[in-house]
């Protein structure tokens, strides 16, 4: 096993945002002892995938655009495999490098994600072989988050030689100053939330679109109700749904939706006259997006667990002595509303995220 | 460190009469454990459940009771939280009895409809909610009010305001014996020898006291505002018995409390200051250990606005204490001392100036952590501003009750998660806890890229099945490799994989309720270690439950102790105990795994060494830290070690902090120890890299490398890290700053051992940071703090506490010590370390300014100045140019001949930029020499300077020097000559031959312009007053005349080009730097950088319209009005060495004809009659190589044609064209078709080709003479030209081509023939041309140019046929559309002088023809012209053969040189040029 292949991505952590270009170094390394035989390899490529896998069956709704190396029924996008070398003879020692782009679409290609119900897997693929030989394949999954805003176009200083020295904005750059401008608070939204009719509380939220990483604060006041709110819970979570006319058999009627929290926070708020929150966006969490086949949504649900009265103060002569009770009945009520949650940088997203190195290898 | 998160919770106190009122908290208290929180208001009491914050009962006074007992003033729980006794406004204390019953109460019940229940399990309560209720039991009568009271197990202390105090066990006895009068005690200085002295008011009475157990007494403050320690011989502190020791110095104490751990009484003062004091070892007497005021950064002045301090909270485990203020009273500013202790709240102390409620919290030594006046965004909106009047830590610190003049609050807080866990101490990363959750800032080295990276924290959520139960978190700890977290609560543990984020906790409930986590937990390898005891048996153990595996004690390796473990240390395979029989266990782990199928770790611990460390320390709860190190560095010196690696125990000991080694004389396998010796005092914490992982270059031994836990990750970058720094022991000291114990290292180099001896192995350096470290990063030098800042979230005022990094550099403050101590070799290693680092420049710019703002500001002489050893230093460095100017531009200019007079004047150090090419910092010397030096110097200077960027192509920097200079009052430009800097020996010396050398604006005119800025008109009648030279003012005259001609002057042009300030034009050095400007614009034109003119043009916005408007003139003739500078401009000599220029700059392929286009010729032509040049283009390719010769040969032999009338260039094209004779010739017959001259050429290409077949003379001119018809017809249509050279061939990219762009509607503008005849070339652009040179053009430009432009085209056409044959059809378009262009104005003659030279080796008669069958096609005028001309041409051929020889002589001496890159630019190209 003398010829060590080594991919390595252009990051720490293979995080990119679509529209960006994953730039990659191969080194071939012939990590034989001196004095033995040189050794060939025929070809060499790289290729990116993604690959679905649903509940049960997998099946591809799309017809597929390019042929690719040991390419599965699953695999709903592939780029053009690129040849990176050809008929490349090392002696021992010898080591050679070679570096390829690969440029992502800005859409097409779904991001990924580990869904409950779908779950999209993109890796870069490289395969070698040696003559006479299998192909050797080997994978390195890469994070990919749905770009926004890159639509847009820039504007260029009219005079071009002023635009040369000008740096253009990276994908990265586009992208995150488009989730500024639409993450931007604007206008905090109230919701008054009551209980048939009486008033339980007032929701101040103070906008519904957020960035990955950040948090989602609200406002809860609890000064004008009627009925006393005991304790509620603000959980953040994410909703995937099958789409509707997706061909993916394994969403059977029951199961089309499927939620999980991400992260939730109980407060008892007895006493509080007012209260606040705040949940984070978890960085490696999956930001909104919709593909052909599922759509992921996020959601604030709320909790309110409401009492006639917590705590009564009893008067006797004058001397008010009073405990707490030992029961309290209670009826709980829950409240969902959508937030939009948008990617950040890839740089961003690479600080806690560690499930995904940049760098692979294989022995041939 | 604790700080706050989120925001504060405020909490409703129920009354009876439902009205939602504000109640003044008067106390808050908190009993032992701090689960309950007793709150008193003016008639009420609350006792409170700390988690939830839920009400648990409440006992009110009724109004009668109220005025006949005084209000409600402070609560005191007892030990056992049995009772509690409150004190009244009157002469009295009641005392309730607590009974706390084990049932539950606000036991939820879900509603019967299904609808309406809780699915959440977060939402159902499971922690203890024990119901309890309050008994009234005594009431203890005092003869006066009490003052305050010291709780303990059995007995209150109570003191009273007539000076007396008592001891009253909580039944209500006062045992008189015991009670002491506060004038019967003595008061010393100390505790041995001084003489004591009483107390000898008689008003006099204890104000504030605490018990301090550690430190053996009671605190008490006196109402004077003296505070003292009073102790006793005696354990039941007789009356007879006390002694009190004075707190030195103290006289404005208003409220204390103690730090049992760190052994400090810490004391609020009325002046708001804080102050702390330790007991002094020797005598006994309290020393002033820190005294600190509040600082507030954002508002210093709010700090005088403070009040006394109302309240100070330590703690319980001494990690942190907070303090509250009261506002100040402008009413009456001093009041009492007597009063504070006891006014606590009277509600018009506070109606003047009112400071939002203040609340800090600072480290144990006094380091300010967090101060609620740093932001003054009031976070309290809902309720008005009203002031803390006391407060309460809640569970573990991760809440701060806080009583306020109108209701309570709870206040969430954070902390780092070194606070008591020393195996936390040294990480990289930063771990805070809070009430549920665990923050962990990313890894530093990924924050580079990372936009805000500083807020970003990864939030591990407890799971609340754990949490809910065992709230609140004590003990968190991760791996080195923030792989794996574990966290303890108040039972049992629960881990976490940071990759995955998935939680286990035990399955056995039963199991974790036995599971009583005493001193920490730890990661081992794949294991969590955990110091704990069994709650049932009461038997201490470590245990380690592996990772993997499911959390059961069945997988637990557990190990017996003796004695309860309260501290952890660990590093690699070792683990040190500390119990409490204050012992240091050093164990050595191994763990194992026997490799079957439900196997798991085991780990087995062998106990290394037992340190005995009773008499070090006063109570095992002193001990603040524990960490192992080795820090022998020598591997040669073979030392006594604990364990392998390990040579020394660090321990911190009431913030002191020892170091315990073994002794290496030791024979017989026993461990002595050495004398423990103190390196420091005052330690709140260390960071040390070696405490958590050895490195492999100095330890002896081999490193662990059983499990992953070891030090793979750290030690790759150990190679680049000094190891002085990676050695260092980093110690925060709290107010006293940071120190570094650094081991000074015999370097690669330095000699032999022997010269080291007398220099120390380690030496302490302090030095101060801004911030309060919680991450040291050895390796690059920076601290990263933590702070909390309110971040606004709603648009409303509700503002949220949020954590965010900050970061400090602090190598200068080392590489200044060391210097200071003469230990500059071991301040460049350690620089040398640091090299790398991004901020390294900066750093040596703040140790310059650092030193130089000392010493040049120190009213004292110093006799061994740091400035030169530190100037010296920097020298050393490449850096040293910046870093000097960087440094002057941001110090004061008073200190800048302190500088100067060390670094050499800032003269030279320019000159050294400038011959460094370091046009960057000699920029930022000018603005140095600006000021010290005089104007001349500075201009001339600056002018250099510009010359030298424009050269070097630096735009920005040119640009820059343009901003300065015209914003730059032309008064200023002198200004150094009116305020000398002081005592600047250098400069003076230098300056005063020199006065400024034609004093051009006068202070009085100054002072009008400065005063009529506004109104154009105005303007310009400033400027004019100011413009002194006569040439402007003549200048100005003219353009007044004819203010739209284009000759505007340079002040008009001020005017109306760049209006920004109407100062610009009119400093001297503004005006200087436009020139220059002007220079490099006629230089760049002259030397065809028509790329470089744009760059220049774009970046410092130069009014180059104007210029060529200026040109255009100076080309015309009308020189009048311009100056000797304009007329350096120069119309373009060598038409072939612009255009060539032009390729190679804009990066232009030359037009190709390539097979394409043979094909299409051949068509083309097949179409048409003739076959013969079909057939020649047919052997064309075999005649390449053939052809590739000619030019340059050419240059040698043929006689060339003074081209130019203007210079006799080296006009090599002609030489070449005119080289093989019959080539030439030839193509003057194809010309033909061309009304001009220029349109011979494009009758080459047929003709070159044939050339190789046709190697003869004659024969190629035959050939040409045989096809002229096609020719024309090529030339004529443009379809077949676009097939040469247009689309089909190569064209720059699309930059190149915008830019080409730009500049061609820039000459177009300024109607610059030439260059835009040229570009239009360039471009293949023939519509272009079209449109812009016509009739209307030559107007504009005036004949010669365009003439000269016309011959411009002969020679390039001649050129072309050469060296560019793609060029050839092309031209011969060009040119004729100028011939035509030409006629229309009539001047299609106007060559004739020029174009004589010109026509040298045409011959005549071979041109007639051609020319007139094209003549038919379009120009029968020009025509006959031409015809005239050529005849002219050929009549002086004879003559011009001598010119022509001289030019060739020309050409190869310096011409030739030039002609060298064009051919090679040309040949390299193998479709491009020599056909194809």
């Amino acid at each position: 096993m003398p010829l060590e292949i080594c991919a390595e991505l252009d990051r720490d952590v293979a995080v990119y945002l679509a529209g960006e270009t994953i730039v990659i170094k191969v080194t071939v390394e012939n990590v034989a002892s001196r004095g033995r035989a040189k050794e060939q390899l025929a070809w060499g490529s790289v290729q990116l995938t993604c690959e679905r896998t649903t509940g049960t069956a997998t099946t591809s709704s799309r017809e597929r655009p390019t042929t690719a190396i040991a390419r599965s029924a699953a695999t709903v996008f592939s780029s053009l495999p690129v040849i990176i070398f050809c008929d490349v003879q090392l002696s021992p020692g010898e080591k050679r490098e070679f570096n390829c782009e690969i440029p992502m679409s800005r859409n097409g290609l779904p991001p990924t994600f580990r869904g409950q119900l779908v779950r999209y897997v993109n890796r870069i693929a490289v395969a070698v072989q040696q003559l006479q030989a299998p192909i050797r394949l080997s994978y390195l999954p890469v994070r990919i988050i749905p770009a926004v805003g890159l639509e847009s176009k820039l504007s260029v200083p009219c005079n071009p030689f002023l635009a040369e020295s000008m740096k253009r904005a990276t994908v990265a750059e586009v992208v995150t100053a488009a989730v500024d401008e639409m993450t931007m608070p604007r206008r905090s939204q109230a919701f008054a939330l009551t209980n048939g009719n009486s008033r339980v509380a007032l929701l101040t939220l103070s906008k519904k679109a957020f960035r990955m990483g950040e948090d989602v604060c609200g406002h809860l006041d609890f000064a004008d109700s009627d009925s006393p709110c005991v304790q509620y819970s603000v959980g953040l979570e994410t909703e995937e749904s099958l789409v509707e006319n997706s061909t993916v058999e394994a969403a059977q009627k029951s199961c089309r939706t499927h939620s999980t929290t991400v992260s939730q926070t109980v407060c008892v708020c007895a006493f509080s006259p007012n209260s606040t929150f705040r949940l984070n966006v978890p960085l490696n969490a999956p930001a909104s997006f919709t593909t052909d086949t599922v759509q992921l949504k996020w959601k604030l649900r709320f909790v309110f667990v409401v009492t006639a009265k917590a705590y009564e103060i009893r008067c006797s002569s004058g001397n008010t002595q009073s405990a707490a009770p030992v029961d309290v009945p209670i009826e709980s009520f829950s409240w969902t509303t959508d937030v939009a949650v948008l990617p950040c940088s890839p740089q961003n997203a690479a600080l806690l995220d560690s499930s995904f190195c940049s760098k692979v290898s294989l022995l041939v | 460190m604790y700080i706050p998160r989120d925001r504060e919770v405020s909490l409703h106190l129920p009354t009876p009469d439902e009205v939602p009122t504000r109640r003044n908290v008067n106390d808050v208290a908190a009993n032992r454990e701090k689960s309950f929180v007793a709150v008193a208001t003016d008639d009420t009491i609350y006792i409170w459940l700390a988690y939830p914050q839920l009400l648990l009962c409440s006992v009110g006074l009724s109004e009668s009771e109220v005025s006949e007992r005084g209000t409600l003033r402070k609560i005191y729980w007892r030990f056992d939280s049995g009772a509690i006794a409150v004190s009244t406004t009157r002469n009295q204390i009641l005392v309730y009895s607590v009974l706390v019953s084990e049932e539950n109460c606000y036991n939820l019940h879900d509603s019967s409809d299904v609808n309406f229940q809780r699915t959440s399990q977060e939402l159902f309560l499971r922690g203890s909610r024990p119901i309890v209720n309050l008994l009234p039991s005594v009431v203890i009568n005092l003869a006066a009010p009490a003052t305050c009271c010291v709780s303990s197990k059995d007995e209150i202390l109570v003191c009273v305001r007539n000076g007396f105090a008592h001891h009253v066990t909580w039944n209500g006895v006062i045992d008189p014996e015991m009670s002491f009068r506060l004038s019967s005690v003595p008061f010393a200085h100390d505790q041995l020898q001084s003489k004591p002295d009483y107390v000898t008011s008689k008003t006099a009475f204890i104000a504030d006291a605490v018990y301090a157990p550690l430190i053996g007494g009671y605190c008490i403050i006196l109402s004077d505002g003296r505070a003292a320690l009073l102790t006793s011989a005696d354990a039941l502190f007789r009356p007879n018995s006390l002694l009190g020791v004075w707190a030195l110095n103290l006289r404005d104490a208003v409220c204390c409390d103690v730090n049992h751990k760190f052994r400090l009484l810490v004391f609020g003062c009325k002046n708001g200051d804080v102050c702390a004091y330790n007991l002094d070892d020797a005598n006994g007497s309290l020393v002033q250990t820190f005294r600190v005021s509040l600082r507030v950064t954002n508002g210093p002045e709010l700090s005088n606005r403070l009040g006394p301090v109302s309240a100070v909270r330590m703690l319980p485990n001494g990690s942190a204490f907070s303090a509250v203020w009261e506002p100040r009273n402008a009413e009456e500013p001093g009041a009492s001392g007597s009063e504070s202790g006891n006014v606590l709240a009277s509600p018009t102390a506070s109606t003047t100036s009112r400071l939002p409620p203040t609340l800090a919290i600072f480290t144990p030594f006094g380091a300010q952590s967090f101060c609620s006046l740093e932001s003054l965004m009031d976070s309290h909106g809902v309720l008005p501003s009203e002031y803390y009047t006391s407060m309460e830590w809640g569970p573990e610190g991760l809440q701060l009750w806080l009583g306020r003049g109108d209701g309570l609050a709870v206040l969430p807080i954070v902390h780092s998660a070194a606070c008591g866990n020393p195996v936390m101490e040294h990480t990289n990363r930063a771990v805070f806890l809070s009430e549920s959750q665990v923050l962990i800032s990313p890894a530093r080295e990924r924050e580079t890229d990372a936009c805000a990276p500083h807020a970003v924290w990864s939030h591990i959520n407890v799971p609340h099945e754990y949490l809910a139960a065992n709230w609140p978190l004590r003990f968190v700890s991760t791996d080195r490799e923030f792989r794996h977290l574990v966290v303890a609560g108040q039972y049992g543990i629960a881990h976490c994989s940071l990759s995955n984020n998935r939680w286990k906790i035990f399955g056995n409930e039963s199991q974790e309720r036995d599971l009583l986590v005493t001193g920490g937990v730890f990661i081992y390898g794949d294991t969590a270690g955990v110091a704990c005891c069994s709650a049932s048996e009461e038997k201490p153990q470590i245990r380690f439950y592996p990772l993997a595996t499911k959390l059961d004690n069945r997988h637990a390796s557990r190990w017996d102790l003796e004695a309860r473990a309260i501290l952890l240390a660990h590093r690699g395979d070792v683990l040190a105990v500390f119990d409490t029989a204050a012992r240091v266990l050093i164990y050595k782990l191994s763990s194992q795994n026997d490799g079957g199928r439900d196997s798991y770790v085991k780990v087995s611990m062998e106990l290394l060494a037992e340190i005995r460390m009773r008499d070090l320390i006063a109570h095992p709860a002193c001990v603040v830290s524990l960490q192992l190190t080795q820090l022998n560095l020598d591997a040669r010196q073979a030392k006594a070690t604990f364990a392998p690696s390990v040579d020394t125990v660090l321990v911190n000991v009431s913030g002191r902090l020892i170091t315990l080694n073994a002794n290496p004389d030791d024979e017989n396998g026993n461990f002595m120890l050495n004398q423990p010796m103190v390196v420091a005092s005052f330690v709140e914490q260390m960071w040390h890299d070696r405490a958590v992982s050895s490195t492999p270059s100095f330890s002896a031994s081999p490193s662990p490398a059983k499990t992953s836990n070891g030090a793979t990750p750290s030690a790759s970058n150990e190679a680049t890290v000094s190891p002085h720094l990676s050695n260092a022991l980093w110690i925060a000291c709290g107010a006293k700053g940071i120190k570094v114990w650094l081991p000074l290292l015999p370097g690669r180099r330095s000699a032999g051992p022997q010269e080291m001896t007398f220099i120390a192995k380690r030496i302490m350096l302090p030095f101060e940071l801004d911030i309060y470290p919680i991450v040291i990063c050895a390796s690059d030098c920076l601290a990263v703090g933590v702070e909390s800042s309110p971040q606004q979230f709603l648009r409303s005022n509700i503002s949220m506490y949020v954590l965010n990094r900050n970061s400090e550099v602090f190598v200068h403050h080392l590489l200044r010590q060391l210097l200071k101590r003469n230990l500059g070799v071991f301040a460049l290693e350690v620089a040398a370390s640091c090299r790398t680092l991004p901020h390294f420049s900066h750093a040596l710019e703040l140790l310059l300014h650092g030193v130089l703002e000392e010493e040049a500001t120190s009213s004292e002489p110093i006799p061994d100045p740091l400035l030169p050893r530190c100037v010296a230093f920097i020298q050393e460095f490449p850096e040293f140019l910046r870093t000097v100017a960087h440094c002057a531009r941001k110090t004061e200019l008073a200190l800048w001949s302190a500088l100067f007079a060390v670094t050499g004047s800032p003269n030279d150090l320019f000159e050294v930029c400038l011959r460094d090419g370091q046009l960057d910092t000699a920029a930022s010397y000018l603005i140095v020499l600006q000021n010290i030096e005089n104007s001349q110097t500075s201009m001339e200077q600056a002018a250099r300077l510009l010359r030298e960027a424009l050269t070097a192509g630096e735009w920005s920097i040119a640009r820059d020097m343009m901003r300065f200079t015209r914003a730059i009052d032309s008064g200023d430009i002198d200004s150094p000559s009116r305020t000398p800097p002081p005592n600047a020996k250098t400069t003076l010396s230098r300056r005063p031959t020199v006065s400024s050398p034609t004093p051009i604006n006068e202070g009085a005119n100054d002072y009008v312009f400065n005063r009529f800025q506004a109104g154009a008109m105005k303007l310009n009648k400033v400027r004019h007053s100011h413009s002194i030279s006569e040439k402007e003012t003549q200048v100005r005259k003219d353009s007044a005349g004819s203010a739209n001609v284009s000759s505007k002057t340079r002040v008009s042009r001020g005017q109306s080009s760049e209006m920004p300030s109407p100062v610009a034009p009119a400093n001297p050095m503004a005006k200087r730097m436009e020139e220059i400007l002007e220079e490099h614009a006629w230089h760049l034109l002259n030397e065809y950088c028509i790329r470089d003119l744009g760059y220049f043009w774009a970046e410092l916005g130069v009014d180059l319209t104007r210029l060529l408007g200026k040109r255009r003139q100076a080309l015309s003739g009308n020189t009048t009005t311009l100056t000797e500078n304009d007329k350096n401009c120069c119309f373009v000599e060598d038409f072939s060495l612009a255009l060539t220029r032009l390729h190679s700059q804009f990066a232009w392929p030359y037009p190709v004809a390539g097979s394409r286009f043979v094909h299409q010729l051949e068509k083309k032509l097949g179409s048409l009659k003739i076959s013969h040049s079909t057939a020649s283009l047919n052997g064309l390719a075999a005649s390449e190589l053939t052809k590739v010769a000619p030019p340059t040969e050419a240059t040698e032999h043929v006689p060339s044609v003074e081209a130019k009338s203007i210079k006799p260039t080296p006009s090599s094209d002609d030489a070449e064209s005119s080289s093989g004779t019959e080539i030439q010739e030839v193509k003057l017959e194809r010309v033909v078709n061309g009304p001009s001259t220029s349109q011979r050429q494009s009758s080459d290409l047929p003709t070159i080709s044939s050339r190789p077949t046709t190697p003869g003379a004659s024969t190629g001119q035959q050939s040409l003479t045989n096809t002229p018809s096609d020719s024309r017809s090529l030339a004529g249509d443009w379809q077949a030209t676009e097939v040469l050279v247009g689309e089909s061939s190569r064209r720059g990219d699309a930059a190149s081509q915008a830019q080409l762009d730009y500049m061609l509607d820039l000459f177009a503008e300024s109607s610059t023939v030439d260059w835009m005849f040229l570009l239009c070339v360039l471009r293949r652009d023939d519509s272009r041309l079209r449109k812009e040179i016509n009739a209307s053009t030559i107007e504009a430009c005036g004949r010669i140019p365009f003439t000269r432009v016309r011959n411009g085209c002969h020679e390039l056409m001649r050129w072309a046929l050469v060296n560019c044959i793609g060029y050839v059809s092309l031209l011969q378009t060009f040119g004729a559309h100028l011939d035509v262009v030409a006629e229309q104005s009539g001047i299609a003659n106007l060559r004739l002088p020029p174009k004589k030279k010109i026509a040298t080796d045409a011959n005549a008669t071979q041109s007639t023809t051609p020319r007139t069958s094209r003549a038919d096609v379009s120009h029968a005028k020009s025509n006959l012209q031409l015809g005239a001309a050529f005849a002219d041409k050929a009549n002086g051929n004879a003559a011009k053969s001598r010119h022509r020889s001289r030019s060739v002589d020309r050409i190869s001496a310096g011409g030739g040189r030039r002609y060298d890159h064009v051919v090679s630019s040309v040949e390299p190209n193998e479709e491009g040029c020599l056909l194809m």
